[in-house]
């Protein structure tokens, strides 16, 4: 899976390696299911449609051999994505790469970037709000910040997200990315990097009346 | 001090670039400055919850002042780290506090 996707590029809206990969295995996944459902209905159906009486076998060990047998090779065959994935998401620890540090408020979020921080010469805090007014033409309604979350593209991200008054949640969709911002704790939400462009996240955890109405914006830019 | 203060920076030196243009995946160093970026793995906090570990890093910098003084070059490690990881309004909270004899952990 984790080949296919490189040679494939099946990257749709600027996603990351890692949520490509996850958006694959859930496809393979759902395809099982599909298969599994479809197999049971037309059983069911069956039983209703055709006339017939269902009670002359009452045992039969072979049957159940084989209902137990092909299950369990059809989880064997999730094993490898699932597993791939799992450890893929632990691939990054650290070393080097883009540290951000993300507060939430209520309503709106603070970023402070070691991008930013270099071009300042201070370390920082600015807060980014929900464009409410003076929206152009092209913009999106409910997602367009005044200061986006700047970013290093093609680098690891590590994003240290905190809160400093209720619970929030700091989510990156394109990125598979949720990370839960609690006051009082220090969360880290790891990303394998992304390509240059725009990400939109909302947060994801109710936290009062303009919940719906702080936008996550990230630029990913790269450095020249 | 802590136990294992000491291997960090041994292994780390914050001050010289570890991987500058190395192209193992996970390491492209900075490209601004061409230094370490990122606080390495620190395997006492290896879950998410990385409160602990800057308040560790706060707490560890100010033991080693306390104990070297503010000119030995390693106590920067920890400073580096907490700066790094640490939510602003956290370290300069306590460090507020520190200023103040109210600091709630050992510092000597």
């Amino acid at each position: 899976i984790v080949s296919y996707l490189v040679l494939g590029n099946y990257f749709f809206n600027g996603l990351n390696f890692f949520m490509g990969n996850l958006i694959m295995f859930h496809d393979f996944l759902l395809i099982i299911c599909y298969f599994v459902l479809f197999f049971i209905l037309s059983l069911m159906l069956s039983m209703v449609v055709f006339s017939g009486s269902y009670f002359n076998n009452l045992g039969n060990v072979v049957l159940e051999v084989v209902w137990t047998v092909i299950p369990s090779l059809i989880l064997l065959g999730l094993v490898e994505p699932s597993l791939t994935l799992l450890y893929i998401s632990e691939a990054f620890s650290f070393n080097n790469g883009q540290v951000l540090k993300v507060v939430g408020h209520q309503w709106y979020w603070s970023y402070n970037s070691d991008l930013i921080n270099s071009v300042v010469q201070d370390s920082t805090d600015y807060d980014s709000y929900l464009i409410t007014s003076d929206l152009v033409s092209g913009d999106f309604r409910l997602l367009e910040v005044d200061l986006p979350l700047v970013v290093l593209a093609n680098v690891p991200l590590y994003f240290f997200v905190s809160s400093s008054d209720v619970i929030h949640s700091f989510a990156l969709p394109s990125l598979g990315l949720k990370v839960d911002a609690f006051p009082g704790r220090l969360n880290v939400g790891v990303s394998g990097g992304v390509s240059v462009g725009c990400y939109w996240g909302q947060c994801s955890e109710i936290c009062g009346a303009n919940h719906a109405f702080m936008p996550i914006g990230m630029e990913a830019l790269i450095y020249f | 001090m802590p136990l294992y203060g000491h291997r960090f920076f041994m292994q780390h030196d914050f001050e010289a670039p570890v991987d500058t243009a190395s192209t193992k995946l996970g390491s492209t160093a900075d490209p601004i400055t061409g230094k370490l970026t990122a606080p390495p793995y620190d395997p006492r906090f290896p879950n998410m919850n990385k409160t602990r570990m800057c308040w560790q890093n706060f707490v560890d910098y100010h033991r080693c002042v306390n104990k070297f003084g503010e000119e030995h070059k390693p106590c920067a490690w920890f400073q580096w780290v907490y700066k790094k990881i640490c939510p602003n309004e956290w370290h300069e909270r306590w460090q507020e506090r520190v200023d103040d004899d109210a600091f709630a952990g050992r510092l000597k």
